[in-house]
Parts: structure tokens; sequence; C-alpha cells
């Protein structure tokens, strides 16, 4: 249970450090095998705890797998994860997460800021069909 | 079986149980050109014009090539297209059509490319025979679009078959017969009502029938061809810009198999008549507002200066909507100098139509269905949408679907949720409520049966059931592949506008953006309601009818077709496919510049180095579907699901400010008689 609370602590931080995630792998190809299986598992956890940071991913033939963040202001940094493992591409993130907290922040996102704590009391959606 | 025969002593082979093919289809595929009039591939075989005669050993008669199928008679046989026998057949020919043509062709708007013209050159009689009086016709009133000059008529029947089997509309008829023989509308003055209308020039062979608007104004060899789109849908028809001289004097259709075969709308054939407009109509220089109704002329540097000094300013709260046919240089360049300013608050035109979109996934705004394939569904639902309106070019594709023989003929194959429209016979109303569509599926309609029994269903949903109802493309999709045989692909939703996917490819949409700041920076949008919490509204672009008198700083931007680095610029169309345009320069003040020009300066302003992000080319596109991310919805059931187009003829500036168009326009909304004559009286002739 500790283990786990260290682990998820920095994922709720994506919105507050970030403004935008874009993430881009190729279908095929074994190099960008590890963000894509981290993409598929990770997905529904981080949109839950971040529902309004942008996470665009956009697969397409051929391309090196990378991950691009946008800091306030405009700054963006990227992360090559070519061959890298679930894990390793889990740190890469972390550390594109972390590099956010040293950047300033606008004061339109402070003013819009979601509240951290309760984005973890969200219970997790109970699976319902629409009609 | 195979058949094996030669044609002008090439030996080919067709296999009858695969293909079937016609001798003059045959004839094509192996590089031999027939002459013909009557005879179109994308229309049925009518074989009246009789020019693509050939000879078949052991026939006694000459057979026309185009009607023929081949079948086990012709195996062994040889077939002859150039032999004397059928060359004087086709002088003889020629010489019937031409003896009520009239011989106006230096001042034929078909003059250089009229099939007629250039057979006579090839096959005709070079003396003439008959010198009696020739026939003639009543010029026809078809409307401000299209000109109808009946003498030239040869009664090949193309603009009948188009306009009664892929329009589905009859308005066009034969009259008469033998020498009283006419091609003519069955009432007097009677409007074309197709949205398609404009395609029968086109296909017709000679003068008969031609662009009212471009008349007497060029010849096809003076005029260049430049590359464009259609950007008034979101298919995103590739067409041709005629130009010379700096000036749009038609367009014309580029043909693609896979997206539009040969057809392209009215709106956008003869919008072009508005850039002549605007060029009058618009200002020149930058222009600030001094009092009501007066402004001041600005040099660019001070203009600028000014929209440094609202941007900047800490108190205010800036938005930006960007036009829905602004290109991707600029989308990437808005985007860009908003995340310098440290602002969320960017959204295109379309976008804000939405309340709520995750455009995470590709899926959730791109169709991997081009409707390419349609013909193998066998049942059609569709939701919310007028097809006529939406997508002329998707309407046609499905209305010529043949459903083929069923062993229950009572029941229709097409279901329709939301609006009612004129459609074909076999179709079924369900209601205009999501409340019918719940119905649906939970099996209380007997409709319900026929939707379990069909293979392959296909379901059409309209922009309307994402905002009204509030709902994400992936969560129906999940929903109704839960209920029935739906495959994911064959939901297909209709988006609205030209850069809609281009946008949520950037990421450029903000969720619940009405809440938004007071100062407005619209580049090149008009089509939306100025909100009252707005004090400042900067417009950025080339003319606005809209606005009222509210801009306060105006700044003249070029038009989207001009406005690019490098020569050619991508767009993505609803199904992921990507169209490319070429750069086009029709403006002529010296003042006016780029957006792309102005967003570069905001930018240097701004200390900045890279702009690009060249990493980011998408090579290839593919779309697979995932399961959707649920969640609880409560929705309103008794909201329709009515399309959200209102008037078809007015969702656009450059249709607004096309005079002939938005008169015929509101005449087929109306259902007016058309002015009687309009080329009668005038100096046509």
């Amino acid at each position: 249970m500790k283990n786990r609370s260290i682990q998820m602590s920095w994922r709720a931080l994506l919105s507050h450090n970030l403004q935008e995630i874009r993430i881009t792998f190729c279908q095929s190809n074994q190099s960008s095998e590890g963000l894509r299986n981290f993409v598929v598992k990770n997905y529904s956890d981080l949109k839950r705890l971040n529902p309004k940071l942008p996470l665009l991913i956009r697969e397409s033939h051929g391309i090196e797998p990378v991950i691009y963040a946008r800091y306030d202001w405009g700054k963006e940094e990227k992360k090559v994860v070519t061959n890298l493992t679930e894990q390793e591409v889990e740190e890469k993130l972390k550390e594109l997460c972390l590099m956010g907290s040293k950047f300033d922040r606008s004061p339109e996102s402070e003013f819009d800021e979601v509240d951290i704590v309760s984005a973890y009391q969200k219970p997790i959606l109970n699976y319902r069909p629409i009609f | 079986m195979i058949i094996r025969f030669k044609i002008n002593e090439i030996e080919c082979e067709v296999n009858e149980e695969k293909e079937e093919m016609t001798i003059l289809q045959a004839c094509t595929a192996n590089g031999i050109e027939i002459p013909r009039f009557c005879y179109h591939e994308k229309l049925t075989i009518a074989g009246n014009c009789r020019m693509c005669l050939v000879y078949v050993t052991n026939e006694e008669k000459l057979l026309a090539a185009c009607g023929i199928p081949l079948d086990e008679n012709f195996d062994d046989e040889s077939i002859e297209t150039e032999i004397d026998e059928i060359l004087k057949a086709r002088e003889g020919v020629m010489e019937f059509l031409l003896i009520n043509h009239p011989l106006d062709c230096p001042i034929c708007d078909q003059g250089g490319e009229c099939d007629l013209q250039e057979q006579t050159l090839a096959y005709g009689l070079d003396t003439g025979r008959f010198y009696i009086k020739k026939r003639a016709v009543e010029i026809k009133a078809f409307g401000r679009l299209i000109k109808g000059i009946m003498t030239r008529c040869i009664h090949c029947t193309r603009c009948v078959r188009f306009l009664t089997e892929i329009a589905g509309v009859n308005e066009l008829g034969v009259l008469g017969r033998g020498y009283n023989m006419e091609i003519g509308t069955y009432k007097k003055d009677v409007l074309i009502e197709s949205e398609l209308s404009g395609n029968i020039i086109d296909l017709c062979p000679v003068g008969a029938l031609t662009s009212a608007v471009y008349a007497y104004k060029g010849r096809p060899w003076e005029l260049k061809n430049v590359k464009g789109i259609d950007i008034f849908d979101s298919v995103l028809t590739p067409i041709n810009y005629q130009v010379k001289g700096g000036e749009i004097f038609r367009i014309l259709p580029r043909i693609n198999d896979r997206l539009n075969e040969e057809w392209i709308t009215d709106k956008v054939r003869f919008h072009y008549e508005s850039y002549k407009v605007i060029e009058k109509l618009r200002k020149e220089t930058p222009s600030y507002k001094i009092q009501e109704n007066k402004y001041m002329e600005l040099s660019w540097k001070t203009a600028l200066k000014i929209v440094f000094k609202v941007l900047l300013n800490k108190q205010n709260k800036v938005d930006v909507i960007i036009g829905s046919k602004i290109n991707t240089t600029n989308l990437r360049i808005y985007k860009e100098l908003m995340n310098r300013l440290g602002s969320k608050n960017y959204i295109t035109e379309n976008g804000l139509l939405y309340k709520k979109f995750n455009y995470d996934f590709r899926e959730n705004y791109l169709n991997s269905n081009d409707l390419y394939t349609v013909d193998k569904n066998d049942l059609v639902l569709l939701c919310g949408v007028n097809l006529r309106l939406e997508s002329p070019l998707l309407n046609i594709k499905l209305r010529n679907i043949n459903f083929g023989d069923d062993e229950i003929e009572t029941v229709k194959k097409i279901g329709i949720i939301g609006n009612k429209f004129e459609w074909k016979d076999e179709s079924e109303y369900l209601g205009s409520t999501v409340n019918s569509m719940l119905k649906l599926f939970e099996g209380r309609l007997q409709y319900c049966q026929q939707i379990k029994k069909s293979k392959l269903p296909l379901v059409i949903i309209g922009t309307s059931l994402l905002t009204r109802v509030s709902l994400t493309i992936q969560e129906i999709r999940a929903a109704l592949t839960k209920v029935s045989n739906v495959k994911p692909e064959n939901v297909v939703v209709i988006t609205q506008g030209a850069n809609f996917g281009m946008a949520l490819e950037e990421g450029v949409f903000k969720e619940n953006f009405s809440k938004g700041g007071n100062v407005l920076y619209s580049i090149d949008s008009n089509e939306f309601k100025i909100s009252e919490n707005i004090n400042y509204v900067i417009y950025q672009g080339i003319i606005n009818d809209t606005f009222e008198n509210k801009i306060d700083l105006y700044l003249p931007s070029k038009h989207y077709f001009e406005d690019f680095d490098g020569e050619r610029e991508v767009y993505i169309n609803m199904f992921g496919q990507r169209s490319e345009m070429e750069k086009l320069k029709i403006s002529k003040g010296n003042k006016i510049k780029e957006n792309s020009m102005i967003g570069y300066i905001q930018l240097m302003y701004l200390n900045n180095k890279e702009i690009k992000r060249k990493e980011k080319e998408q090579k290839e596109m593919e779309i697979r579907y995932r399961e959707a991310p649920e969640r609880k919805i409560k929705i309103n059931k008794n909201i329709t699901i009515n399309n959200i187009i209102e008037n078809y003829y007015m969702t656009d500036i450059n249709i607004r400010l096309s005079k002939n168009l938005m008169i015929t326009g509101q005449n087929r909304k109306e259902k007016k008689i058309i002015e009687a004559g309009i080329w009668k009286n005038k100096k046509c002739i």
C-alpha cells in the first residue's frame, strides 16, 4: 500500500505541471512496443486522475516512439523512448512531470487548478452501457 | 467460361463469371479508344448516339459497342474498329448529327473542349450535303446557374440520366419524337432542385448546357489548372481552380474514384464569383474604431503595437477563435502564440458546437470507413442527419445502393431518425427524438427485427447527436456494438468544417469555451455570436458581415489558399485521408498580409526561435478501435436530434457574396418558379 502511494504520487501532478502530452508511436514496430503497452495499460488511470489534461495519442507507421510534454508559457520538452520497457517509459514520463515543477506557471492555469487530493478520492467508474 | 477473342488482331481474354464487360470496356482496357457521345462510365447505358459502332465477324450488322456485353457468342470472334466499313458508318452518323447542329462554334462556350468538334475533325466528312433549313429549339431557362441553348443539343440524354439516376430529381426529360425531340423540363420554367445540378454542365458533350456564371469569359486553352480542395464540406473533395492572370475563371472537379467520383456540389462550383466582390468591398489597410461607424486607417506597425498591448495586458483574458477554413500552418502558429502567452483559450469555429470532446484518440474524430464499399451493407440507419444538406456527395453514394433481391420485400431497409427528408421509397421514418433511438435498441419497434437479421448494417450519425445530447463518438460506438451486430468501423459520423480533423490532430480545442474572457481575437471566423462579456474585438481576416460594427481593430489578411509556407498544404478529411492543395494568388492589395506572416511577427516579438515541430510528420494513418472508458450518463430523452444546418446556402461568407448561387439557393428553398427566361432577354445569342 505504501509502495503504491509513492509510485502513484506523481501521476496526479501531471495536470498541475503540464499543459499537454503528445505521444507518438508506430503500431507495428518493435522499438515502440514498450510505449504502446504503457499507453494501453495506463491510459484510463492517467485520464481518471487528470481529466482535463489532453493526452494526445497519435500513432503512425514507421515513426519513432517519443513523448512530448508541453509546459506553461509554451515550453516544450521531449523524451525519445526507443526500445525501452514499460517501466523505463514510466520513469521517463515521471522525469518530464517533475521537470515541470521547476518552470513558472501562468496566472490562467493557477486559476483553473484542479484539486489533486479530490482526484484521488474519485471512485473508479463502473461499466454500464448507455442504451 | 473464359472468352477468347481478338480486337484489331490483339488477343484478349475475359472471364465471364468474374466480370461483366461490354465491347467498349474491353476495348478501352486494351488501349483502343472508340468515339462516343451518349456513353459515360458513371451512368447507365442508353445507346442512342450510334457513334461507337464496331464490326464483329459473323454478324450481319455493325454493333453498338457500348451496350453489348461480351458473352459466349463472342468466343473465337474478332472485333474490328478501324476498317473502312466502320469509318464510313461513323461519317454517316456525324453527318446526321450535324444536320441540325448550329454553326456557332466561335461564340460557344464549349469551344475547345467540345466532343462534337473534336470527333468531327477526326471522323467527320469534310463536305456538307444538306442545304435545307436547320431546325431550331427555344432557349430554355434552367435558372441562374445553367444556361440551356437547346438548339445545340444532340439528344445524348446524359443530363437526364444523371439527374434521375444519381441526383434523384426528375426535372429533366425527353419530350417529343423524331424531328420534334427536345430535352427540357416538363412544365415551363421549372428550377432544377438538386444540390449537384452543376454536374450536367460537365457531362454535356456539346455546348447545349453551359455554365451561366462562366459565360463568354474564357477559353479552356488559356486557363491554368491549380489543385484545390472543396472546403465547404468535411469530405474535402478535390477540385481544380482554372485560373488566368490572378483571377479564378471557373472550378471543375478532380476525379477521385474513392471520394467524389466525378461530381462536385453547386456550392463549390459557383462560389468563386464572391472573390471579385470581396476584392471590391474589403479594406486593404488595418483600421481602428474611433466612434460608432467611424474607422481610422493605421500602418501595420502601429496596428501590431495595439495588438500586443491588448494581448499582453494582464487584466485581459483573450479568446482566440479560428475560422473553419484556416489551414494547418496557421493552426500551429496561433496555438503556439497562445501557449507562449500562457493561455489555453483557442478553439476552431466548429469546435464551439461541442461542450465536451475527447480528442485523445484518432477514432474519436475520424472515420475509417469512407463509404466506398457501401454496396455491401444491407441496412442503413440514419441518426439525426440530413445527408442532403450535410454532405450531398455522400448522399448520392448512399442513394444508389442496390439492396438486391431479398426474401422479405415488405420490410424497409433504410431507417431514419431525426429529420424527415426526401429519400428513396425504401426508407422508413422512426421518430425524431433520442427516445425513439432508445426504443429501437430496446427492441420495442418492429424495425428491430430487421436490424437483427441484417449481416452488415451501417449507421450514419450527424453532428447534432454529439452536440445536443453530449455523447462522445466512442460511447455511441461502444453502445451500438453491444446491442446489435454493427461493426465499430461501420458507425460513421458526419463532421462539419474543413479543418476540424486537423485542429483536433493538433490539439486546438478547449472544453466549455463559452465561459471565456473579455477580448476576442477572431482569425477569419464569422459564423458565431459574440458573447456579452466581450468588450474588445480584434478581427483578422478578409471580410465580415456578422459582427455588425463590433470590430474594434481590423487586420486585413489573405485567403486560405494563398497563405502557407511552401507550395502545398495538407488538410485531413473526415475519413483521415490527406488531401493536398496548391498555392494560388488572387489578392491584389499590397498592404494585405498573410495570417501566417502576422503570426510569425507576433511570435518574433515574444523572442521565439523555433516554431515548427519537424519530427511530428505523420507518414501514414491507420485507425483502430478501442473499448470506450465508460461513465454513467444521464440523457434528456426528449431532445430532438435534427440536422444542424438550417440554410444550406447561407453557411459561408463566400456563398453569401456570390449573387447567382445565393438567389438560386433562396429560390430552391422557397420552391419559387424562376424568373422566366433570364437568359432569353440578355444579350446571349
